[in-house]
């Protein structure tokens, strides 16, 4: 048996002197200081500090902007890439940017399609099935859907994760997150998308690759490093401007219970304060009107669950 | 939010160990915007649970443990080795005084350059990054937990990479002892 430690032992200068040499070579090619600023960047907007998805005044929400780390972070990051001929982005940079950028954001709107396949009848509402482009709102975990289920109407999540829908101005049901129907359920497992967590789970497991040149663009596509899963994550490819770091679009790929794929694509068309009351059933609905919910079931399922799921009226 | 004490504090330390482990990962993994993307990754999770440790005294040996559990990792998930990219690298002196260099010596270092990239390209992953680890001075403890395997197993590691290489360096350093 080769006597392997004392091979190890003894010093082999000549080999190990030329590969500390090799490798400080190399090193001598990495900036520095575009590694700090991406890793920082990441921190900052890390932070427990950072801005909650609240409604703020415009001037509020400056005002944090500017003296939050989150934006000089990104500032610095977005100088640095900029300043120096040297520093070429990597994706995750690009992303790190585009996440600090969203951290002063509060109500996003984006207009969004879903492709399903054909098999994903047996596990999403009938209602959802032939849905065209929709303007979706966000803020945090809530939003609203607008053309709604059966393409009428709204329907969304509001503060308290209760899932909402209200087909007509007339009546409205709700649900509690915990009573849900299955394929309620289902539905607001693909639909629901925060994008700022996204981003982070990005960062955080997610293979990053640059996708394809564009001119003023970044195309970066994103697969999960960790096991697929139902209505997980899969892969996401994002569109971000390079000069202003927003993200234009993003595509999402979805895994469904089946084994196929369900892929939302989403292009930001607006970022602006909203009322609160969009988000919840009664901002969709006349005053007065009911909203049925746990309270009066029959009613709920008479007259919006046939319908919702199933199509039948 | 971080405090400008932390800031320089981590500043200071990823200047200091970030681009040799920036060159450690692009030995690694074929791609090297990937191997940027993990040294940023790794980076940032270390520095984010620096509360938990002593960043300048065990912060080397776990950057150089998550990095290699990445890159290895990816580098087994491609099967392929890594193909550095060359084209970029040819004719790039190591760290020598260019001054002190008669024309012929700097040729034969260009030639050592390209040989110990081809030598370290075609070790596998595990040796490769032991003896890089070895080369920038870690014990066989602490190559056997930046890589996942036992002391003694990291010294076989050590002593085949070496073996494989000094087949192909060893013309080069007997001329430079010359």
């Amino acid at each position: 048996m080769t006597d392997t430690d004392s091979k190890f032992d003894e010093p082999a200068p000549g080999i190990d002197a030329s590969i500390r040499a090799h490798l400080d070579a190399e090193a001598s090619r990495v900036d520095s200081q575009v590694l700090w600023a991406g890793v920082l960047a990441r921190l900052e907007s890390d932070s427990p500090n950072r801005s909650a998805a609240t409604p703020r005044s415009p001037r509020k929400r400056w005002l944090m902007a500017a003296t939050s780390g989150l934006a000089a972070a990104a500032l610095v990051a977005v100088a640095l890439l900029v300043m120096s001929p040297a520093a070429v982005a990597t994706p995750t940079q690009v992303v790190a940017s585009a996440r600090a950028e969203l951290a002063a954001s509060s109500d996003l709107c984006c207009r969004m399609t879903v492709d399903y396949p054909p098999e994903a009848k047996d596990v999403l509402p009938i209602g959802a099935r032939h849905l065209g482009p929709q303007h979706v709102w966000t803020r945090g975990g809530q939003f609203v859907v607008e053309p709604g289920l059966t393409e009428k109407g709204a329907w969304g999540r509001d503060a308290h994760g209760r899932v909402w829908a209200a087909p007509s101005r007339d009546a409205a049901a709700s649900f509690e997150a915990e009573e849900l129907p299955r394929k309620l359920r289902n539905l607001v497992a693909v639909f629901g998308l925060e994008l700022r967590p996204l981003l982070d789970e990005v960062l955080a497991d997610f293979e990053l690759s640059w996708s394809d040149r564009a001119e003023g663009v970044y195309r970066i596509l994103a697969t999960r490093v960790s096991p697929k899963g139902p209505f997980r994550v899969s892969a996401v490819t994002l569109v971000i401007d390079k000069q202003t770091k927003r993200i234009l679009s993003l595509t999402v790929t979805r895994s469904l219970p089946d084994g196929q794929d369900a892929h939302l694509h989403l292009d930001l068309v607006d970022e602006k304060p909203q009322p609160d009351a969009i988000y919840t059933a009664e901002g969709h609905i006349n005053r007065g009107v009911p909203v049925f919910d746990r309270s009066t079931p029959k009613e709920r399922l008479l007259q919006f669950v046939g319908e919702i799921l199933t199509g039948d009226h | 939010m971080l405090t400008n004490s932390q800031r320089e504090r981590f500043e200071s330390w990823v200047k200091e160990v970030g681009p040799r482990a920036v060159a450690f990962a692009r030995s690694l993994v074929r791609d090297q915007s990937r191997a940027d993307d993990v040294v940023q990754e790794c980076l940032f999770r270390i520095l984010r649970n620096a509360a938990n440790y002593d960043i300048e005294k065990d912060g080397v040996k776990l950057l150089f443990k998550a990095i290699s559990n990445l890159c290895i990792n990816q580098a087994t998930r491609d099967k392929h080795l890594l193909s550095l990219e060359a084209s970029s690298e040819d004719g790039q002196m190591l760290h020598r005084d260019h001054a002190a260099l008669r024309p012929e010596q700097i040729l034969q270092h260009r030639e050592l350059e390209a040989a110990i990239r081809e030598g370290l390209q075609n070790l596998p992953p595990l040796q490769r990054a032991a003896v890089e680890l070895r080369a920038l001075g870690m014990s066989k403890d602490e190559i056997g937990e930046a890589l996942g395997v036992t002391a003694t197993n990291a010294g076989v590691l050590v002593y085949r990479g070496r073996q494989l290489l000094a087949a192909v360096l060893d013309p080069f350093l007997a001329t430079e002892a010359e």
